[in-house]
């Protein structure tokens, strides 16, 4: 072999190692919104310091002194109202993994929705809200490089308006307790509703993917029979590894135990950004050879339309009921249209979609609007993006109204807080309590309707099904 | 609301379950060794003519694709445009990359104009994945509006050979047919062009040893740029034909290109033949594994249908380095 052979051998095994690496993360492929934001601050004014930083006084208009430290400033926010300081919130998302796809329409919403607040009057009227770009990190989806992002912005915010993952958040709850650091989740992770688990730290929204799944599981024992269908008594389970999908099983699995229904099989699904078979063939075989009656689906969108397109193609005529991140209404778009069309899918979902009817519904979509978001640009994430802060408000008010903006303040708000509003999006709820007696378990199904900007319309609105009502919540479900 | 399934188009005869599903990683084989012809054809195409290994395929191809889908769906015009402005701006910036990038690097070392690929491939796909955004995008059917053509929407109506009442049988997806046809057409064309034009002789010669071509009045450089012309158009259309799968087209669409790699080192590198050769090997080794390894190789784990194909690579490197009908070097001393 001559030495530019050799030297173009190497090469191509040099490049596949690369090209392989490189398909799992695609941390080029960064992503930018068209909502981009409302808030489009620049620079964080507070001074990165070693903790604990010293506290400081100012006189709120509001009235009465409020103590603040990191991430608080008594100057204004960059294009913020100048008579009011300013509080700084990181976020920590993922721009360059498995869910780059989302993090715009979350970072998008949640910016949306601190320029309505400001706009509202910010934080007791003293304090706007802002989330500069500069605080806000791309964690790759990894552990690793969350705890390093996380100690990144640590000395410059006063909390993480979008914690992304469930094992990075974890990862760096040590670091967030060192700092008295809370979160606002992108994890709907059983867990966090334990202080074990959370340490108090994170402000979860929404029920979790465990009771989603119970509840969804339920509905399908009477709205399928209810259809015509046979009652099911076989249910197949489609599930991305890690928390996710395991949290989201267990609740399937405690549900089919509870209605007697056998789990046939269970199958790993690798997410496709992360190399998985784009036609999930290994998949739909597993489902072809062994039929159920319903497959859960605890997958992303990519993985839903090869799945449910190409078993259905395949003449599979089972259901499939999907958790809230498998459904996007571009599927709608795709060759798998006809599969969804047909009513083969429905989604489960801890908040109602877009076009859902609430207060704080009707807020986000006008809000959204003057960003450039209107019905035939929205999807389901913004929905997510704008609801997971009405914790973090419920914090930060709480906190300024006992006078005490420092981070151990807001934690300590965060843990006592009581009757959080979601404007009607979700129901009122309170934190610090016994979480068996307290941790919202209410959930919903939709069904593929194409009239519908997001592509789904509720069949099954706020409910608690049997399943998880009965549970005793003392423990994570998965994890 | 919970309704029954799809309606398919064509049935007929009857297959037993194992049957159907030998026959169905055939289709699925043939479908992806078509998409990864194309691919892989255009990378063979550059690098003879210009000793280039390309690594700008995947962001060629991402990029034809979302081309298409803009002007089908986002500006109206249909499929068929769509597809046209495709081929002909997939080409048109493998042109522009030859010119402006490619061509001032003549005579540096390979490893140089190799890894410059690879940053023209990140930085286009930053841009398109930009373009593409949050959600997935649809890159629409041809219809019989403006042109007169068939139509042929992707996912509805099947055909389904040996349909036994049940699962059974086999499902062509009018996608398969698409990709087989423009696959073969493809080829076909090229190798008139190649055998019967004069500018497709001019490519042969090239190829074949450039400074005896310019001795002959062959125009290198332009037979340079009509490489990397093909080769974007060809990465063009096997994007949009990608993204007529269920997944549609989104920013990780551009991860099927990687898989041309094992297909032109499984084929050889200079061979469009061994191209052709090296899809059918992979689209195969990645369709019956899908199927099978499952079943029989439950312990190697779940998605290994996805290693496949850089495990043949690494196997064929191994035995024979120079792929199925590549070239081997010979240097005298």
């Amino acid at each position: 072999m001559n030495r530019r052979s050799i030297r173009i051998g190497m090469l191509i095994t040099v490049m596949a190692l690369v090209a392989a690496a490189c398909s799992n993360t695609d941390s080029e492929d960064t992503t930018t919104t068209a909502a981009t934001a409302a808030t489009t601050t620049t620079a964080a004014a507070a001074t990165t310091t070693a903790a604990p930083a010293a506290t400081t006084t100012t006189a709120a208009d509001a009235g009465g002194e409020v103590a603040f430290d990191i991430g608080v400033t008594a100057e204004p926010c960059p294009e913020g109202d100048p008579d009011r300081g300013c509080i700084y919130l990181g976020i920590l998302t993922d721009q360059s993994g498995p869910f780059q796809a989302a993090s715009p329409a979350l970072v998008g919403a949640q910016r949306a929705f601190w320029a309505a607040a400001n706009a509202a009057g910010g934080i007791g009227g003293a304090f706007d809200v802002a989330l500069p770009d500069d605080l806000t990190k791309d964690t790759q989806y990894s552990p690793e490089v969350f705890v390093q992002k996380y100690n990144d912005i640590a000395g410059e915010i006063a909390a993480v308006a979008q914690s992304l993952g469930t094992s990075q958040s974890i990862a760096a709850l040590d670091d967030m307790a060192r700092d008295d650091t809370v979160a606002a989740p992108m994890t709907w992770w059983s867990g966090w509703a334990f202080d074990e688990n959370d340490l108090g730290l994170v402000i979860e929204f929404g029920t979790n993917y465990c009771f989603e799944a119970m509840n969804a599981f339920d509905w399908s024992m009477q709205a399928v029979p209810e259809a015509g269908r046979p009652t099911p008594t076989r249910v197949g389970i489609m599930a991305f590894p890690g928390d996710y999908g395991a949290d989201y099983s267990a609740g399937v699995k405690a549900a089919a135990e509870a209605n007697g229904v056998d789990v046939a099989w269970e199958a790993v699904i690798i997410p496709i950004s992360a190399g998985g078979d784009e036609t999930q063939a290994e998949a739909i075989q597993t489902l072809l050879a062994d039929p159920v009656d319903i497959v859960y689906l605890v997958t992303g969108p990519s993985e839903t339309g090869a799945i449910v397109g190409g078993a259905a193609a395949q003449g599979a005529t089972n259901l499939f009921i999907g958790a809230a991140p498998s459904w996007n209404v571009a599927l709608l778009g795709s060759a798998a249209a006809p599969a969804f069309e047909a009513g083969l899918f429905f989604q489960s979902a801890f908040v109602g979609p877009w076009a859902y009817d609430s207060p704080g519904h009707e807020a986000m979509r006008q809000t959204l609007a003057a960003v450039g978001i209107t019905d035939e640009t929205a999807n389901d994430f913004f929905v997510s993006g704008w609801v997971s802060q009405y914790g973090l408000k419920g914090a930060l008010d709480q906190a300024y109204a006992s006078g005490d903006l420092t981070k151990s303040g807001i934690a300590s708000a965060a843990r006592s807080l009581a009757n959080v509003s979601y404007d009607g999006m979700l129901a009122e709820r309170s934190f610090g309590g016994d979480p068996n007696s307290q941790f919202p378990r209410m959930s919903l199904v939709g069904a593929v309707d194409v009239t519908q900007p997001t592509g789904i319309s509720v069949v099954q609105d706020f409910f608690v099904g049997p399943t998880s009502e009965a549970l005793d919540f003392t423990a994570a479900c998965a994890g | 609301m919970i309704s029954g399934g799809l309606d398919f188009g064509v049935t007929m005869g009857a297959f037993s379950i194992e049957t159907s599903r030998f026959l169905q990683a055939v289709v699925e084989g043939i479908a992806l060794a078509g998409i990864y012809t194309l691919i892989a054809i255009g990378f063979v195409i550059i690098y003879k003519s210009t000793q280039v290994l390309s690594f700008a395929q995947p962001a060629l191809l991402i990029m034809g694709a979302y081309m298409a889908s803009y002007v089908s769906i986002t500006l109206g015009f249909g499929f068929w445009v769509g597809i046209a402005v495709a081929v002909v701006l997939s080409g048109a910036v493998g042109y522009l990359t030859e010119r402006a990038v490619l061509r001032p690097m003549v005579g540096k070392p390979v490893f140089a104009v190799a890894i410059l690929t690879i940053g023209l491939d990140i930085a286009i796909r930053v841009v398109v994945g930009d373009l593409i955004g949050v959600s997935s995008r649809a890159i629409g059917t041809p219809t019989s509006e403006g042109f007169g053509a068939p139509s042929l929407p992707w996912g509805s109506t099947p055909v389904r050979i040996g349909d036994a009442g049940g699962l059974g049988g086999v499902v062509i997806q009018p996608r398969v047919f698409a990709i087989v046809f423009t696959a073969v057409v493809a080829v076909g064309l090229l190798l008139i062009f190649f055998n019967r034009s004069r500018w497709g002789l001019a490519m042969r010669g090239s190829s074949f040893d450039q400074e005896v071509a310019l001795a002959q009045g062959v125009n290198v450089g332009r037979v340079a740029s009509l490489a990397w012309i093909i080769g974007g158009s060809l990465a063009g259309v096997a994007g949009v034909l990608a993204a007529t799968s269920f997944t549609g087209l989104s920013q990780s669409s551009f991860l099927i290109a990687l898989k041309a790699l094992p297909v032109v080192v499984v084929g050889g590198l200079d061979s469009i033949g061994g191209a052709i050769a090296g899809a059918l090997i992979i689209g195969f080794s990645e369709s019956f594994t899908s199927s099978y390894q499952s079943q029989y190789f439950p312990w190697l784990g779940d998605n290994f249908s996805q290693v496949v194909p850089y495990l043949v690579m690494v196997i064929v490197l191994i035995f024979r380095p120079y792929g199925i009908s590549g070239t081997k070097d010979v240097e005298r001393i």
